[in-house]
């Protein structure tokens, strides 16, 4: 063969680096290779070019906030997911898609309290009410969204609970103190003003030791006084009762006793 | 019956979310915005759910919407006003305490794919950092698999040559 052999491109060789070279045009490069060493320095730049780059990606991975994002998903996924059971009624016939849809609708009635998502959420709601939504049906909904991720990542802040305490307390007619709301063995981490079909409710986050979120709830739904009730939806157990014109509940993936002990302590202290 | 696109996208969306934010972290540099960005994604997606096709990958839909609320969207209006402002490294502490200090080389190597041109660190990451194939890729981006070539002969090219820089400046006392 006479002549200058073809010039050999930065992107052949970086093909034949990342495995991409079809086989003759790889074996080919190799013989090229072993005989030119300017060819082969080229090549070894080329890979310390590349060196490490899964090694950094794979280290941010395990950097993304998995608590923020679950944070994210989970108010995104209550805000938008009952959209096609406004857009497209037709599809809530199908069977275990129509259930979905509304424990989705109602969820998103309680999350309808975010700013953000009020006109939206109310505007739909009320072009088109679906079967009637316990409010209990849409807090465990709502909580069954959370993970411990979702609350582990709210620092435990005493003087921030107390204000967010008193602010989301107000609508209810009641002041709710830290003493009055602290259970055992579970950090408070967060209270919150949602709304239910125009009623206030508020909802106190908790986070235990060694298990899923506990959340106390209380709307003021004018309901008359009842004795605290046992049930279980979204797999998790619920307490329930109502006092002074207000709906009480707690819940949580807590066995029956406990959640019992633990209403039974709200009961006295908070009324 | 099979499952449908919207129960498919709703029962694989969660598992995806880090990946998203990966992807957001290296198209726009920012944290807030990668935040955003999988805001966006996840938006968007429950809400086209019905044209997802099951049995797809799903992980492929998810970053082609990303992408392209990153081009057409936030890019445009919010983000990137100052250029490579942001120290790779940083990311790598912020949620794990520690991470900078066992992670040294991959906030090193993080740090230079940020300052790659854009069009090079997404193929970068799509290829080295997903595992697309080059033919993959070109689909992802819409580009020619000479393109994808030419990009990461490119990216090397450069790396290289930062790494050596690198090298010198430890070099000396």
């Amino acid at each position: 063969m006479t002549g200058l052999p073809p010039i050999v491109s930065d992107e052949e060789l970086t093909a034949f680096l990342d495995g991409e070279l079809p086989q003759a045009a790889r074996r080919a490069l190799e013989a090229r290779l072993a005989e030119d060493s300017s060819l082969a320095d080229r090549l070894e730049a080329l890979r310390r070019g590349g060196a490490n780059l899964k090694a950094g990606f794979d280290a941010l991975l395990a950097a993304a906030p998995e608590a923020r994002l679950a944070t994210i998903f989970a108010d995104i996924g209550v805000q938008s997911r009952a959209v096609p059971t406004v857009s497209a009624p037709v599809r809530r016939q199908s069977r275990s898609v129509a259930t979905v849809f509304l424990r989705l609708a109602a969820a998103l009635v309680l999350f309808v309290a975010g700013a953000a998502a009020g006109v939206f959420g109310q505007r739909y709601w009320g072009a088109q009410a679906p079967e009637p939504v316990n409010w209990r049906v849409a807090v465990a909904d709502y909580l069954s969204l959370y993970t411990r991720e979702s609350l582990s990542a709210i620092p435990n802040d005493p003087e921030r609970l107390k204000e967010e305490l008193a602010s989301v307390s107000a609508p209810l007619g009641i002041t709710l103190s830290p003493d009055e709301v602290a259970l055992p063995d579970l950090d408070l981490k967060r209270a919150q003003l949602l709304r239910f079909r125009d009623k206030p409710l508020v909802q106190l986050a908790y986070l235990p030791a060694d298990d899923g979120p506990v959340a106390f709830c209380i709307i003021l739904n004018g309901a008359p006084d009842a004795d605290p009730k046992f049930e279980s939806r979204e797999g998790q157990n619920i307490v329930f009762w109502s006092k002074g014109g207000r709906g009480f509940l707690i819940i949580g993936r807590t066995p029956r006793p406990e959640l019992e002990a633990l209403a039974q302590r709200l009961q006295s202290s908070v009324s | 019956m099979t499952t449908t696109g919207h129960e498919a996208v709703m029962a694989g969306l969660k598992g995806e979310l880090k990946r998203l934010w990966r992807y957001g972290f290296v198209l726009s540099g920012r944290r807030d915005a990668a935040d955003d960005l999988v805001q966006a994604t996840c938006l968007r997606a429950i809400e086209r759910a019905h044209q997802f096709i099951p049995g797809t990958r799903l992980d492929r839909w998810l970053f082609a919407i990303l992408r392209s609320i990153w081009l057409n969207d936030i890019r445009a209006t919010r983000y990137r006003t100052g250029e490579g402002t942001v120290d790779a490294e940083t990311v790598l502490t912020f949620d794990g305490a520690s991470a900078v200090e066992t992670n040294i080389l991959a906030g090193q190597v993080l740090s230079a794919v940020n300052s790659l041109p854009e069009a090079q660190r997404e193929t970068v990451f799509l290829v080295y950092g997903e595992g697309l194939t080059y033919r993959e890729a070109a689909e992802t981006l819409a580009i020619p698999i000479g393109t994808v070539m030419s990009r990461l002969a490119g990216a090397r090219a450069r790396l290289a040559g930062l790494a050596l820089e690198e090298k010198k400046r430890e070099a000396k006392p």
